[in-house]
Parts: C-alpha cells; structure tokens; sequence
C-alpha cells in the first residue's frame, strides 16, 4: 500500500497519520517518489524539496511518538506557486528576474499555517510569468503540462498547482487567483478550487500581481480536502493590511449538510454565451443535480471585466515599471509588451474602472438578496493545444490568451467567493468546470455545493496519467 | 487620444505609446511599439465599455474592501 500513498486524499493520509497506520515518512517518501516518476513529463515543479520534506516527515513522526496530538494534515504533501516565499529559495513568480532575488529569509504565512496542521512541503511550482497568464505556458521554466493529456494547458497562471495535483505528485497545492488563476487551472485539469472572498486569506509573504484582486486559495481533489486545508489556512495575520477583520468560520462542520432551502440560479446573459456548448452543458448538468431551475442576470458583468482587465494591465504594469525600464529583454515577451502598454494607461480609464468596479459589486450584491448561489462555466473551453494562440467562440475568432477568463474575471473583480467543479461529461476525455458563486464570506455554502455534487457522482477528479508511463 | 476612444488611429496610438513611455523612462524603438499598440487598443475597446457606463460623480471608486 505504501506505494499507492501519493494517491490518497488529504483526509484519509491525515486520518492514517494521526492514527498511526501510516508514518508521515512513509507519505513524504510516496510523494517524492510520484514526483520522481512523472514530474519530467509534466513539468509541475521547479523546485522539489526533499530534504526539508523528510525532515517534516521526521519532526511529526516524532511528535507523534511522543505522545502528542497531530494537526488536522499531519502527513499531508502539499507544494505551492513559486510565487509564495520558502525559506531558502528565492520566490520566483514565474519569471527569470526573480532567480536574482535573495533567497526568502521566512516561509509566506499560508506555508506556516499548512505546517503548523502537520502537513509536508514537497516543493514550488511552475507558473505564469508575474502571474499574468491564463495559459500554464512559461517562456522560461517551460509550460505545465495537463495530467489528463499531457499536449494540452494545464491553464494559468497556477499551472504547476493543478499539474501536480491532478497527477497526484501533491495532495493539495496553494495557489493565487487575480483574474481567474485558480478556477481556470481547476477547469483544465479536473480539479476543485476555491477561490476566497477577497480578503479573507493573508497574502503575507507572497509576490504580489494586482494587489486590488489577488485572492489566495488552494487547488484539490475533494471538496471535503479543500474544506479541511482552507479551514487551516484562515486567521488574522497584521502582516497583510488588506486583510478583512473576519474571524476564523470553519466550513469542515457543515460541508456535508446538504443545501434544503438553498435557493440557486444559473447566471445568464454574459455567461450564456461566447463558450463552447460543452461549458453550457457543464454548467446545465450541475444546475440539474442542484436542482437550479432558475436563472438571473448580472448585468454588469461585461463591465466588470472590462474594469478587471483594466485595473490589471494598469496594476500590474505600475508593479514592473522598475523591472520594465533596467531588464526588459528578461520578460516573456508577451506579458512584458501587456506590462508596457499597462504602465501607460490614461489615468481617467483606471479610475473610472474602479468606479465600475463598485457599481458592479454591488449589483451582484443584489442578486444575493434572491438567490443564495449562483452557476456559471468557469472556462469558455476545455482545454487547448500548448501554443494554440487562437481558438473560435460563437464563430468569431480570438485570441487564446487573454479569453480564456472572459467567465472567471467578473467575478473575482467582485470579491466573490467561488468554488470550481470539475465536470466530465458522457465521451469527453477533458474535464471542464463549473463555478459556483456565493455572496462575501459563504466560503461554506460553496464548498457545500461542491460536496453535493460530488456525492452525487457529477463532479469528480481522478488522478491522470499523463506523462506517467 | 479621448476617454475610450477605440478609433484613435495607429499613429496617434504609436505616438501616444511613444511618449507615455518615455515619460515612465522606457525609450521603446518602432518594432517594439507595434505590439505595446496593440494591446493599448484592446484595453481601449474596454475603456470604450467603461466610459458608456453611467457613474455619478460623488460615486466611490471601489476601494479594497471589507465587510
């Protein structure tokens, strides 16, 4: 059994754990080994740390000899975006510039926590340059590839987050979302996501993209994984000052109470089209077993997305202005030519965007005041081709790139918490997602939907094996 | 170049890039200019979205929030 550990979920290695049927080396040494076998193939990692992670595996082994109670994912492997600070490696954000960096002097506050619940750091890992990315390609590092067909996206910019997830070399991966890092990663490899309400998990010790939208959250392969590892990331930390002042509500307890009386609709309008008909029939067969039959508008959501993506190019451009003007030739071209045009955007633009931005948010709001949930496709497409610049939508052709989170940009432009499903309808062999929306701080309600549906057999996220033959 | 004006042409465009560049202290040389355009006009079709919408004056822009 001790080869198959690497395959178990965070829930089961942390029950066997903390039992004492399984030792937390046996877990570290499964992980590395996995990572061994298929990570040259897939091109999660960029960094693989295997000492520190037998040194975890040996601290808790020892903990648990000596009598003391273990945390709630003891044994648990877990890696992250190299974009969250490791003591000892330089945060690399995806980029060539960062190698120049000094090496991180303290772990990012996310990475503590996950090891203050006895879970295991097996390494960083490959991403978007500077986060600006929907695609999993990196000019540098090489693209993350997808464990379910290994010549398509793994989707950005957490490429390396779902990669190493949905082929088992980590239980669970933390990652960022600006514009839909999460969700869109989550939609190309059959994984569940959450991404938080904006503000609800510190970002301390993490390379900022956007910080008016960067939300953190992790990657699985359960609801119930995400549940347990969320719940042990939250917490006050002063060292995020954009921290909202919430206090710690565990979404564990009730994620298996079902949703009576939960009131869902599907969002139409701006999501009801530009996608392939396999987004819309994801989305139908979700609101299905959720028993959604209703739909609402948001109608503002082309605005927030327009506003998003301003905010960003200009956000994000301001971040690199330095960088731009002394090592433009070290950038991905194709995000350093975005940055650019970023850092020179009229003013008026950015902050009328803002002002959009607050007229949008609180017309989502409203919708909550009918429904508790809402549905929409988390991605307009499967997954592409690796180098496919250009893909067709209702007809029209477009750009790859920066479409790709045409569905997940208006809502994190809200705050809104979402959680991914990964959908596998009759004779596809790619997954896509569905996201599911809840109003500010109902991180619950939207793991609970996610649980439904995967009780249910509708969502669901099996290992690939991509890459591991 | 206006508000949201996607039909600025190309050589207004590049000149804009030019200059706006400059100013932030990035010299950029023609062949570099072409696709810095090109995405300032795609983020010009969105501000085009953005100035339609009706915002008051004494209206907030979003700050970074907490409830």
């Amino acid at each position: 059994m001790s080869d198959d550990l690497w395959a178990l979920s965070c829930a089961d290695v942390a029950a066997r754990v903390r039992a004492g049927r399984t030792s937390a080396a046996e877990v570290a040494d499964s992980a590395l080994s996995r990572i061994a076998a298929v990570d040259g193939a897939l091109n999660a990692f960029t960094l693989v740390t295997a000492e520190r992670a037998r040194a975890s595996a040996a601290r808790i082994d020892a903990k648990r000899a000596a009598g003391a109670e273990l945390g709630p994912l003891a044994g648990v492997p877990f890696a992250v975006k190299n974009l969250f600070d490791v003591e000892g490696a330089p945060t690399l954000a995806g980029s060539k510039i960062n190698r120049d960096r000094q090496p991180a002097e303290r772990d990012a506050t996310l990475v503590q926590r996950l090891e203050a619940a006895d879970a295991i750091l097996v390494g960083c890992l490959n991403m978007g340059e500077y986060a600006y990315d929907f695609t999993g390609e990196n000019a540098h590092d090489g693209a993350s590839r997808n464990p379910h067909d290994a010549t398509r996206m793994s989707g950005g910019s957490s490429g390396g987050s779902a990669t190493a997830v949905a082929s088992g070399m980590a239980s669970v991966a933390l990652a960022s979302d600006t514009n839909g890092s999460i969700r869109v990663p989550s939609s190309f490899c059959g994984l569940f996501g959450l991404k938080p309400t904006y503000g609800r998990l510190s970002r301390a010790g993490t390379f900022p993209f956007v910080a008016s939208l960067d939300h953190l959250g992790p990657i699985a392969r359960s609801p119930e994984d995400l549940a347990l590892v969320y719940d042990a990331l939250q917490g006050q930390d002063p060292a995020d000052h954009a921290q909202a002042h919430r206090a710690i509500e565990p979404t564990l307890p009730s994620l298996k109470e079902g949703l009576d009386s939960v009131r869902i609709a599907t969002l139409d309008g701006w999501f009801a089209k530009g996608a392939e008909p396999i987004a819309y029939a994801a989305t139908a067969r979700v609101a299905q077993v959720l028993s959604a039959t209703r739909s609402v508008t948001f109608a503002d959501a082309e605005l927030a997305r327009a506003a998003a993506f301003l905010i960003t190019m200009s956000e994000g451009g301001a971040l690199h202005a330095g960088r731009l003007r002394t090592r433009r030739g070290e950038f991905d071209p194709d995000v350093r030519d975005r940055l650019i045009a970023g850092a020179i955007l009229p003013s008026a633009w950015i902050v009328r965007a803002h002002k959009v931005r607050a007229r949008a948010r609180a017309a989502a709001l409203k919708l909550f005041e009918e429904v508790d949930l809402l549905l929409a496709p988390a991605t307009p497409r499967q997954a592409p081709k690796i180098g496919q610049k250009t893909m067709i939508l209702d007809g029209i052709e477009m750009a790859v790139r920066p479409n790709l989170g045409a569905f997940t940009q208006p809502i994190s432009c809200i705050g809104l918490p979402v959680a991914v499903a990964p959908i596998w309808l009759d004779g596809e062999s790619l997954p896509i997602g569905v996201q599911i929306i809840g109003p500010p701080w109902r991180e619950d309600l939207v793991l609970r939907a996610a649980h439904a549906l995967y009780e249910a057999g509708a969502a669901s996220a099996p290992i690939g094996a991509g890459g591991s033959s | 170049m206006n508000s949201g004006d996607a039909t600025c042409d190309d050589d207004k465009m590049d000149a804009f890039a030019a200059a706006a560049a400059e100013l932030i202290g990035l010299t950029l040389d023609q062949d570099e200019r072409v696709p810095v355009v090109a995405h300032l006009k795609i983020a010009a079709k969105m501000a085009a979205l953005i100035d339609a919408a009706h915002v008051e004056d004494e209206d907030e822009p979003a700050s970074v929030y907490s409830l």
